[in-house]
């Protein structure tokens, strides 16, 4: 599981965070590394597409919280991924 | 490292700057840096150049440096190709049908005029055919299909 969009909002569905916390957040949870590029593209994109949206702060280092929509997406994403998963080990037969 | 990852930086498009560069520069103070992150700053920076609608012209010249080295090394490879190839071995047909194909304006000036040249000058003219082929596609692509900015 690498799709850096996912795990960017998989992130946030705890509370607000800024860029590094993001980054080492997904580490800790997928050891998934992004770099930079890759977190602030995906970034740009969720932002464009209404899922995630900056909070107000004087820092430098923006943080980003989930939408309504982000949400949904999230919620609508994971239980693909649950079934794909349910699926996979069933037919491995260690369900 | 970190002044090339900086710099690395600036090679994204002015309007995501002028959104992204203050939070993006304080992420890039905070995470180690190396030449993963080199890389990777590099390939979102492409990435965001190609979808910025500002840059039409910057696809343009990506697609025709693309094209040009596809030319170049193309050219290159049958040069290899030849140079390396055993003489006491007659060359498949089908090759030669391969190299005229990959390299029609030095096939066609091998085939129906005299005029020996190096492989370089031979190199730089697959490129530049390659290049003028890349731009006669990208007009055409253009004219049929507006270009799309956006993923």
């Amino acid at each position: 599981m690498n799709d850096p969009n996912l795990l960017i909002l998989a992130s946030l569905a705890d509370g607000d965070k800024h860029g590094y916390a993001i980054m080492a957040d997904i580490k800790a949870f997928a050891d998934v590394e992004l770099g930079p590029g890759t977190l602030y593209g995906a970034i740009t994109r969720l932002e464009e597409r209404g899922f995630i949206r900056p909070v107000g702060t004087d820092d430098r280092r923006q943080p980003y919280r989930l939408t309504a929509d982000g949400r949904r997406y999230l919620e609508e994403e994971l239980a693909v991924l649950q079934s794909v998963v349910r699926v996979g080990f069933r037919r491995l037969g260690k369900a | 490292m970190k002044r090339l990852i900086r710099l690395a930086s600036w090679l994204y498009p002015t309007s995501w700057r002028r959104r992204y560069g203050r939070e993006f520069e304080a992420l890039l103070d905070e995470v180690k840096p190396g030449s993963r992150q080199l890389i990777d700053v590099l390939k979102g920076a492409i990435s965001m150049q190609i979808r910025s609608p500002q840059s039409s012209v910057m696809r343009i010249c990506f697609r025709i440096i693309i094209f040009a080295s596809a030319g170049f090394f193309i050219s290159a490879g049958w040069g290899l190709y030849f140079a390396t190839a055993d003489k006491a071995k007659p060359i498949d047909p089908i090759v030669y049908v391969l190299a005229y194909i990959t390299e029609p304006v030095a096939g066609i000036t091998h085939t129906y005029f005299d005029f020996p040249r190096g492989l370089r000058a031979v190199e730089i003219e697959n490129a530049a055919t390659y290049t003028l082929i890349g731009l006669m596609l990208t007009l055409i692509r253009r004219r049929h299909r507006p270009l799309q900015f956006s993923n």
